[in-house]
């Protein structure tokens, strides 16, 4: 079991080694001369070649990759061309925001989603499966991008468009997490809370429509296949109550594909908080990451992609784990 | 099902889209510039009073373009690579996995961004970078095949008759693979017009005066308060495209047996 | 006896309505589309920057809304006989707000800063420029040439604290990595806070000499908000005071209609140009001519920007100084294009990449998809690149190898200063390739003799007649098609007073901005 669990950290080390290496290169490659961009638009022919040697541009890739990676094990992920700071400053400050968005929305989409999938299997047929199955169809293939929008025409008028928080507001209280949330609480500032909830309203509610969809189909599928197996016919036959069958029996057992399938959720939840943190100018990671794409803002680019692929590999890590805590069929393979 | 009745009007739209089309697509009449929808104008017209009606039409041969070379890019590097890594076994099969763990590694979206910012913005880009993101699952899905059939009875019965390797690889091992595959595809599709419109949407996809849906929401973004017939007209034909093939994913996974899911669910 | 304590009384009352007044209340809230790039003002003078900077820093005169000169740090000037020599008496009573005092040295120290560094701070100023400390409070410019404008180019000089600059130097960078963030000047606002392109907050300076009577703003709140819907959304709820640049036609209708608000017109200079690069097929002028008779200019102003804007009259805005209204304005000819290209031998066909940069101001979007449609009637094959990286647009379009980048592009240019001589004229001057703003490589004797003879002429009859011959140089062999300029608004709730934008687009000042209290 341990070597087992030793081998995989293994491998996700090389994994992330080998991501440090495609995005290095793939960043190479956008088009544009980072040197200039640094410069900005003015800058002479002198200025441009002096930045292009500081910025170690004039190097051949495999070296500027190794002298990268070396600043990388020192934690230095370089400097952002378009703030001037350190990505890893930057990226300090805008990850919580992103995290605070996406654990906020998961407070309502998780229990939503396995409630409306476990709900709509044990009712199969019936109309609250066919009219839910058709809400999640649509929440599914309604472009993200474009619910957003329409929460911003439908509710923009009552509630705030942009933002985290109403600015003069956020002086009343200190940053220490970086989850305003929390922060506010604990600090005991309502006015600035209620400010962050209002803003999160949105956001949040066009991830909860698309993830609750696409959790509640899979829940569904999922408890709907546990619900024919063998075993359950056994225990019904056997006189269990259909609370007891569904509880006892169904639901342990669909525990396991459904961890995995929220696992797979992680992935276009990602995708997701990127456009809705766009259209509601919320100042996130992935709006962060978006803005350095276009600044040809190399250090920021690989940094944001490193920082959301590790907790991607991370967050898959630990839903491993919970798997082959719950299935223990898998821990000897 | 109605997932293949959606797909049939989506094709025979893309089909029939040249010829259907009240007015010209591209053609601008500057006269008749943000017109809501009426008689004359269905959907009403964009800023260059082009009708809305007609590009949303004109746009379907390119939804359905989209979904197709994605899924043939994604689809072909995946079974090449997959069968390599499934019948060659060993070093060859640990480094195509271990590519395609990395690959994995990355949430899609995101890989899909920065190849298509590499590339450069297009929408052949666009295309290329999703259907790039997406390989890893077949190559998962076929090797998987090949590792569990390899062993399998006919196999041996095959090689006794006589039949080369090749033979075996193509004809039986694949054969059996059109199933899982095709449940797979046809959720991917949904998935491939998704992520490629919102490529276009923040920037990096189809670019003026390609009627592609990502392309209109994204120009037509600010007036969705006020000339709001722009923006949600292509967002509905979008949603219509993918909600058909999600059906269709749908009806055939539940067609198929019940094992298939589980062996998806680990293939993944 | 009770008259005494009548009048004293009635002091007393005064003094505390005194006190009571002189302190700024309430808060500013704007929404701007884009953030500064520095808060160094040689460094960089974009007019979101200066937005920025016009809060810390002052300069020794200020154009004002009607283009003339007011005094700022400077009390009065003289101008010698032959216009080569300006002597400006400077404030006896302004110091930085790092403490240090504010005089001539000071004065002398930041010319040659913004000389030394010789950025986008420095581009107004003309060559051979000279400046002599008289004394203390005095100091004196040598003009190599008479040079008109120069009043109007002081406009773009701020001061900088000298000792805050020095005392952070490295490396002898003139102190501008620490003044890129941490302003030290004698203007009314301080640099409260910055989160880059998110928000930065101005505070009022205690110690500023104009002081603090009347209806000032305590703090000015600047987000960034590239959206412009969002920034509509944001005004009309209550969420900011001030939004710039909502050029919307429906927007600006929706902000007209409601009378919580107003949408005050600008006199801007702005032009939107589709300029072109001199190589291949449009080294030939002819082809460049044909492209100024392609777009439907008077549809595309009243159709699709809903009259929010015109065609010029000539090559520049009709808000500074030389606009000639005798030029022909855009218009739309397509045989005569036609007829231009046959006789360049280009009949058979033209292909060309456009690139526009929607991000900036979308609708050249439309403008673009127009220009490509009409073009292809005459043959001309337009591929429309639109660019969404400001860094890689200007890559490619002020790369020192004109054979780098696309082919024509569209770009908005203000003058900067009150007088077309800078920009957009300057542009064309054969010697401002890149790193200068002759992007296109264009090059034309004639215009360049007029441009270098009208830097030095300071009657403005004369000058202005040269602005219009060399208009009219660039009609006949065009380095860009004058597509218009468009109407500016400033969007605000009806408690905002004061605030203004120049010529150039630059907020005037912020000092005069004044919010009414709840």
């Amino acid at each position: 079991m341990l070597s087992y669990l030793m081998r995989r950290w293994f491998g996700l080390v090389i994994t992330v080694l080998c991501m440090t290496v495609i995005t290095f290169f793939l960043t190479q490659m956008i088009p544009g001369d980072p040197a200039r961009a640094a410069a900005g638009p003015e800058a002479s022919a002198e200025t441009i070649a002096t930045i292009r040697e500081e910025m170690g541009l004039d190097k051949p890739v495999v070296v500027q990759y190794g002298m990268y990676m070396a600043r990388l094990f020192r934690g230095d992920l370089g400097r952002s061309i378009a703030t001037r700071r350190p990505v890893f400053d930057d990226i300090r400050k805008k990850l919580p925001a992103s995290i605070e968005l996406a654990v906020f929305s998961a407070l309502f989409w998780l229990p939503l989603g396995l409630v409306l999938g476990v709900l709509c299997a044990v009712q199969a047929g019936s109309w609250i499966d066919l009219v839910s199955r058709a809400f999640s169809i649509l929440g599914v293939s309604l472009p993200v991008f474009w619910v957003a929008l329409l929460i911003q025409l439908l509710l923009g008028k009552a509630l705030p468009i942009a933002g985290r928080i109403d600015i003069a507001l956020s002086y009343q209280f200190e940053l220490r997490t970086g989850i305003y949330l929390f922060d506010t609480l604990t600090q005991g500032s309502l006015p600035s809370f209620l400010s962050v909830l209002s803003h999160l309203v949105m956001p949040a509610l066009t991830l909860t429509i698309a993830s609750t969809a696409r959790l509640g189909r899979m829940v569904r599928s999922c408890v709907l296949e546990v619900l024919r197996a063998e075993y359950i016919t056994t225990a019904r036959s056997k006189g269990l109550s259909e609370r007891t069958v569904l509880f006892k029996h169904a639901l342990r057992n669909a525990l396991i594909p459904i961890i995995t399938i929220i696992g797979l959720q992680l992935a276009d939840l990602i995708a997701w908080v990127f456009l809705v943190e766009t259209v509601f100018a919320w100042p996130g990671i992935g709006r962060y990451g978006v803005t350095a794409i276009f600044n040809l803002d190399h250090p920021a680019i690989i940094g944001t992609v490193l920082t959301i692929s590790c907790i991607y590999v991370g967050a898959n890590f630990i839903v491993d784990l919970l798997y082959m805590a719950a299935n223990p069929q898998v821990r000897y393979t | 099902m109605v997932g293949l009745v959606m797909l049939g009007i989506a094709i025979a739209t893309a089909a029939s889209s040249p010829f259907v089309v009240p007015y010209p697509p591209n053609e601008s009449n500057t006269q008749e510039a943000y017109v809501p929808p009426s008689r004359t104008h269905f959907l009403g017209t964009d800023v260059l009073g082009r009708d809305v009606l007609s590009r949303v039409l004109a746009g379907t041969p390119i939804a359905l373009r989209v979904v197709g070379e994605v899924l043939l890019i994604a689809g072909l590097i995946g079974m090449f690579l997959g069968t390599f890594a499934g019948y060659l076994g060993g070093v060859v099969d640990s480094l195509i996995m271990r590519c395609a763990d990395v690959f994995l590694s990355f949430p899609n979206f995101l890989l899909a961004m920065a190849i298509a910012a590499a590339f450069g913005a297009s929408l052949e880009n666009a295309m290329l970078a999703v259907g790039i993101s997406l390989w890893p699952r077949y190559a998962r899905l076929v090797r998987g095949q090949f590792l569990e059939l390899r062993e399998k009875s006919f196999v041996e019965a095959a090689r006794a008759i006589g039949a080369s390797n090749t033979r075996i690889a193509v004809h039986h091992i694949l054969s059996n693979c059109i199933g899982p595959l095709l449940v797979q595809l046809s959720l991917d599709a949904a998935l491939a017009i998704l992520t490629t419109s919102a490529l276009s949407f923040v920037g990096l996809g189809a670019s003026p005066p390609t009627p592609e849906w990502g392309v209109m929401i994204s120009d037509s973004r600010i007036y969705i308060t006020t000339y709001w017939w722009m923006p949600l007209f292509p967002g509905i034909a979008i949603s219509f495209v993918a909600t058909g093939f999600m059906l269709i994913g749908d009806g055939l996974q539940d067609a198929l047996s019940p094992t298939l899911r589980q062996r998806h669910y680990e293939a993944s | 006896m009770k008259i005494r304590v009548f009048w004293l009384t009635l002091v007393l009352l005064g003094c505390v309505g005194l006190v009571a007044i002189a302190e700024p209340t309430g808060t500013l809230r704007v929404a701007q589309d884009t953030d500064a790039v520095t808060a160094d003002p040689h460094v960089n003078i974009y007019v979101y920057s200066t937005l920025l900077q016009r809060g810390p820093y002052e300069t020794l005169v200020r154009v004002d809304e009607t283009g003339g000169t007011t005094p700022m740090l400077a009390e009065s000037w003289e101008v010698s006989e032959d216009s080569l020599e300006y002597t400006f008496h400077l404030r006896s009573d302004v110091a930085f707000s790092d403490g240090s005092p504010f005089d001539a040295e000071a004065v002398r120290y930041n010319f040659d800063r913004d000389m030394g560094l010789a950025l986008d701070g420095a581009r107004y100023l003309p060559p051979g420029l000279t400046v002599v400390v008289v004394d203390d409070l005095t100091i004196k410019f040598v003009l190599a040439d008479p040079f008109a404008p120069f009043l109007s180019t002081l406009d773009t000089v701020h001061m900088i604290s000298p000792t805050a600059a020095r005392s952070h130097e490295v490396d002898g960078d003139w102190g501008r990595s620490w003044l890129d963030v941490n302003p030290v000047g004698t203007g009314p606002y301080l640099l409260d806070r910055w989160e880059k392109d998110e928000f930065y907050v101005l505070s009022y300076n205690p110690n500023y000499w104009k002081g603090w009577d009347g209806k000032h703003p305590e703090t000015i709140v600047v987000r960034i908000i590239p959206e412009q819907s969002t920034r509509l959304q944001l005004l009309l709820n209550g969420e900011v005071d001030v939004a710039f640049k909502i050029v919307d036609d429906a927007f600006l209708k929706t902000l007209e209609s409601n009378p919580a608000f107003k949408a005050e017109p600008q006199k801007s200079g702005e032009v939107l140009y589709l300029r072109m690069k001199s190589r291949g097929a449009f080294e030939d002028k002819r082809v460049r001519e044909a492209m100024l008779y392609i777009l439907p200019y008077s549809s595309f102003w009243a159709d699709v920007v809903r009259g929010r804007g015109a065609t010029v009259q000539g090559f520049i805005s009709p808000a500074i100084f030389g606009y000639d209204e005798t030029l022909p304005e855009g218009h739309q000819d397509l045989s005569r294009a036609r007829a231009l290209l046959l006789e360049a031998g280009y009949s058979s066909g033209l292909s060309i990449e456009l690139w526009t940069l929607s991000s900036f101001l979308p609708i050249v979007k439309p403008l673009s998809e127009l220009f490509k449609e009409e073009a292809a009637k005459v043959g001309v094959n337009v591929e429309i690149v639109d660019i969404a990286s400001v860094a890689t647009f200007l890559g490619g379009v002020s790369n020192t190898d004109v054979n780098e980048g696309p082919d024509m592009w569209s770009w908005t240019q203000s003058p900067g200063i009150n007088s077309p001589w800078g920009a957009p004229l300057g542009m064309w001057y054969s010697e401002n390739t890149p790193p200068g703003r002759n992007g296109e490589f264009y090059s034309n004797g004639a215009y360049d003799a007029l441009y270098v003879e009208a830097g030095r002429t300071a009657d403005p009859v004369a000058r202005a007649a040269m602005y219009s011959e060399m208009q009219r140089i660039l009609l006949g062999d065009p380095p860009a098609v004058p597509v218009g300029t468009w109407k500016m608004y400033l969007c605000m709730t009806q408690s905002v007073n004061g605030i203004a934008l120049g010529s150039a687009g630059s907020i005037i000042d912020w000092y005069s901005v004044s919010l009414d209290g709840e």
